[in-house]
């Protein structure tokens, strides 16, 4: 009798409120939930209160289901787990997409900065063609003011001097024994120098002009300073001149420089002039 | 103990437990209600309706049904609607700020894409 009121009352009991879950769905889809985002690495930094509340809502269906709630309960507190895990989900995805901005970001800077940097470069690289180019420029100029320098310390050693003919250098009678047409050895330093110079500057050419005083026929004159002449530029070319770039005139005594009347005078009339051209083969106007 | 006292126990116990399980009325969850009501709230501000517009939609019905059954004095179902209320309302929230970032995120990949195609287009004509 008693026992049979016991048993009734626990069925009662039982019965009375729910039919008895050995199974839910929705709790099936929150442990499976909750087990997601708890594996995901960013779970404890960007989802943690949601993490932990979703485990204490698993936990407690869980429960629930062991102690036989109803159904209604536990799969309430199934969807409290998942709807929190679902919140840390996308917690986690904001917390991605924030790192994404911030390296976005870090690399918009880089990129930047490497574009100035290129920008600098280029600058820099242009500027730097200038300066050599400048420096090219300069050393051009200044070789070309050591060439200019040179031909005019050249033209100093013969001693050649500026005329409205151009540059002209005189080699006097000295250089010549009387009546005579061969170079003495005392004319060797200035042919020396005269070939040197035709030499280092090749566009130059000269008319090579004999002179003689009044003193005898004009014939005789005429070919005493031919001869001359000629002596002056076999030296030349033996000195290694081109004769394409000599001329020769004999002018005989047509174009004294001084009076014939004295002794230092005929001296000074008794020459061999040499007219320069300029570098291109120009000559300042043409001889007589 | 007589047998009779044993049985009158017994029967005590059961219907203590049978009130206890299923009878006894739990109190008005004014407390669920309050903090479901602030959590909707806190949706409808977040965007919510532009990047979770179905959890937004499915928390302010539960909330409804929250205070539906508060008036019909079913304060369990109450009490349930209410938790279920604030927990779509948190994933509404959570789905519109992360929607939102990663709506930032996109858009700066974009810039940073169009900068990079620039950036190579200046290279290229150097």
């Amino acid at each position: 009798m008693n026992r049979t009121i016991v048993s009734a009352a626990l069925v009662a009991f039982v019965a009375g409120c729910a039919t008895t879950p050995m199974h839910s769905d929705q709790l099936d889809e929150a442990r499976a939930e909750v087990e997601k985002v708890s594996a995901d690495p960013l779970a404890q930094q960007a989802a943690s209160t949601d993490v932990e509340q979703a485990r204490n809502d698993l936990q407690r269906a869980e429960t629930a289901l062991q102690q036989h709630a109803p159904q209604q309960d536990v799969d309430h507190l199934a969807y409290l787990a998942l709807r929190h895990a679902q919140a840390g989900e996308a917690r986690i995805a904001e917390a991605h997409a924030r790192q994404q901005v911030a390296q976005a970001q870090d690399e918009r800077n880089r990129i930047q900065l490497q574009a100035r940097e290129r920008e600098v470069q280029s600058a820099r690289s242009s500027a730097a063609t200038a300066q050599n180019e400048a420096a090219a420029a300069q050393n051009q100029a200044a070789a070309a003011q050591d060439e200019l320098a040179r031909a005019r310390q050249e033209m100093a050693d013969l001693q050649a001097k500026q005329t409205e003919r151009g540059m002209v250098m005189t080699l006097n009678d000295v250089l010549f024994d009387t009546g005579q047409a061969t170079l003495k050895p005392g004319a060797d330093r200035a042919l020396d120098r005269l070939a040197q110079y035709l030499k280092d500057s090749s566009g130059t050419h000269v008319i090579i002009e004999g002179h003689t005083d009044s003193v005898g026929s004009d014939d005789y004159n005429l070919a005493l300073s031919q001869r001359r002449a000629q002596a002056v530029a076999d030296a030349l070319t033996g000195r290694g001149v081109s004769t394409d770039r000599l001329q020769i005139k004999g002018l005989g005594k047509s174009y004294p420089v001084a009076s014939n009347d004295t002794q230092a005078g005929r001296q000074q009339n008794r020459r061999v002039e040499i007219v320069f051209s300029d570098t291109s083969g120009r000559f300042a106007q043409s001889s007589p | 103990m007589s047998l009779r006292t044993v049985t009158l126990s017994t029967m005590a116990l059961v219907a203590c437990g049978l009130g206890a399980g299923c009878a006894t009325q739990p109190p008005v969850p004014s407390e669920q209600l309050t903090k479901a009501r602030a959590l909707v709230e806190q949706a409808d501000k977040a965007d919510a309706q532009r990047y979770a517009p179905a959890d937004l939609q499915r928390a302010h019905d539960e909330l409804s049904n929250a205070e539906k059954a508060v008036s019909d004095r079913k304060y369990a179902d109450a009490r349930r609607y209410a938790e279920d209320a604030q927990v779509d309302a948190d994933l509404a929230s959570a789905r519109a700020s992360s929607g939102e970032a990663q709506r930032a995120a996109q858009e700066v990949n974009r810039s940073i894409e169009s900068l990079r195609q620039e950036s190579q287009r200046q290279t290229g004509s150097n």
